[in-house]
């Protein structure tokens, strides 16, 4: 399965492709217009990049409004810092365009794909990860993780907290509700648990360990095989 | 056929040796409950059926007491010391129970310091059971579990601060590992009781 969904003429991204392909990215690329919101639709892509030059700002709009759980990334056809902020402000959560090096597109990406979305209601996207405590299931690449309610609650905590170790204190109190009485290993258990279901489910995933401070989860960007499918 | 005038006592220093290492048996797999919680193998009918060869030890001992007219100690220093140590393994064994119980979701730090210092007085109760004939070296095991005993009031009185530490941790949280606690000190009590039985029957008889 691919990790992000190019919509986009081949030729137009090359450089992105290219960057994709070095990091061992894995996309779907989709070039004709007309079919990018049903390629979208069947794809579990988390992170979808669009051309300017595929769909205009109404196609943008509707990919956000029908996927929140997306995030939209948006390659500019032509560089221009004006049209670049206009995207961001319509709600791309990055902007990219062919004077940018591979490194910085993958660099960007990274940071784009650590960008948590949460969309209507509880449900929660961290990359190929998909938090719903309403419906009480932690996704990845579509699998459930087979959590239970109190290790779902320990990841969405961590979740909502990207790039930030969380004291082990902050989860008990978010998660249970109570103060964390010293010497209480119920956040470690819970922990150990949901790491082992993470790595049962092959996630690259992890709870890290901040000694001195708590627990941090860290979502890398994909580092699959490379691979191609044309859609 | 042989004859001999020396009372056979054996029968009795071999089951207090015997009720020793059922009691040191059952600390070390309640330890390792606790400390392997929730993921332990280990079910509460294993800590069950050592509480029962407890009984049926303390009840071989009760036997032997009314049967033998020559005892190697004071009636009541046996009657007294098998009661202590059936004791020690009913106090292992409710501390256990009470992880089902209450349905403790993880444990904490302070009940596994109380479970491992458990396992060093069993371990000391054991050896002073297991040289009952003849006391050889059985101070040092007695001395040991009073040190023990000491840790244990020690960890008991930091554990059960910590849950009073800050006014919102949950009540229930307070109630079951308070019970929890002061389960797995009685049981640490136990062997000191059971030690002191010992000290006694050594002053008498060395």
């Amino acid at each position: 399965m691919e990790d992000i969904l190019v919509a986009a003429e081949a030729s137009e991204v090359g450089p992105l492709l290219e960057a994709l392909t070095d990091g061992e990215v894995e996309y779907a690329i989709v070039e004709r217009a007309a079919e990018v919101e049903q390629a979208v639709r069947t794809s579990r892509s988390s992170l979808i990049v669009v051309s300017t030059s595929v769909g205009e700002a109404a196609l943008r709009s509707r990919l956000r409004r029908d996927h929140p759980d997306r995030l939209l990334v948006v390659w500019l056809s032509r560089a221009s810092t004006s049209e670049a902020a206009a995207l961001l402000e319509e709600g791309a959560v990055e902007v990219l365009d062919s004077t940018m090096g591979a490194s910085e597109l993958r660099a960007r990406l990274r940071n784009a794909w650590s960008r948590v979305v949460r969309a209507p209601g509880d449900a929660l996207q961290l990359g190929p990860m998909a938090i719903d405590v309403a419906q009480g299931t932690a996704l990845w690449n579509g699998a459930n993780l087979g959590l239970t309610r109190r290790e779902l609650a320990v990841l969405q905590t961590l979740a909502e907290a990207p790039g930030r170790a969380l004291r082990r204190e902050e989860i008990y109190r978010q998660v249970w509700g109570f103060a964390m009485a010293r010497g209480d290993r119920t956040v470690d258990v819970n922990v150990k648990r949901v790491r082992d279901k993470l790595a049962a489910a092959g996630a690259s995933a992890a709870i890290v360990t901040r000694p001195g401070v708590g627990y941090q989860l860290e979502v890398p960007a994909p580092a699959t095989e490379p691979a191609v499918t044309r859609l | 056929m042989r004859l001999t005038l020396v009372p056979q006592t054996r029968e009795f220093y071999g089951l207090f040796a015997e009720a020793g290492d059922n009691a040191l048996e059952a600390a070390k797999l309640v330890e390792r409950r606790f400390r392997e919680h929730p993921d332990t193998t280990i079910e509460q009918q294993q800590v069950k059926a050592l509480e029962h060869e407890g009984d049926r030890l303390t009840a071989e001992i009760f036997r032997l007491l009314n049967t033998r007219y020559v005892t190697p100690f004071d009636r009541e220093d046996i009657y007294g010391l098998a009661g202590a140590v059936d004791t020690v393994v009913d106090h292992i064994e409710y501390a256990s129970e009470l992880l089902d119980l209450y349905k403790i979701e993880a444990p904490m730090e302070q009940a596994l310091a109380q479970c491992q210092v458990l396992v060093d007085a069993a371990q000391h109760l054991a050896h002073a059971l297991s040289r009952l004939r003849g006391f050889r070296g059985i101070q040092t095991h007695l001395a040991a579990i009073k040190t023990c005993e000491d840790e244990g009031d020690r960890i008991v009185r930091d554990a059960i601060a910590a849950l009073f530490e800050d006014e919102e941790v949950s009540p229930r949280a307070i109630i079951r590992w308070k019970d929890i606690f002061e389960a797995l000190e009685q049981a640490i009590d136990a062997c000191d009781t059971a030690a002191h039985v010992v000290g006694n029957i050594v002053v008498k008889n060395a």
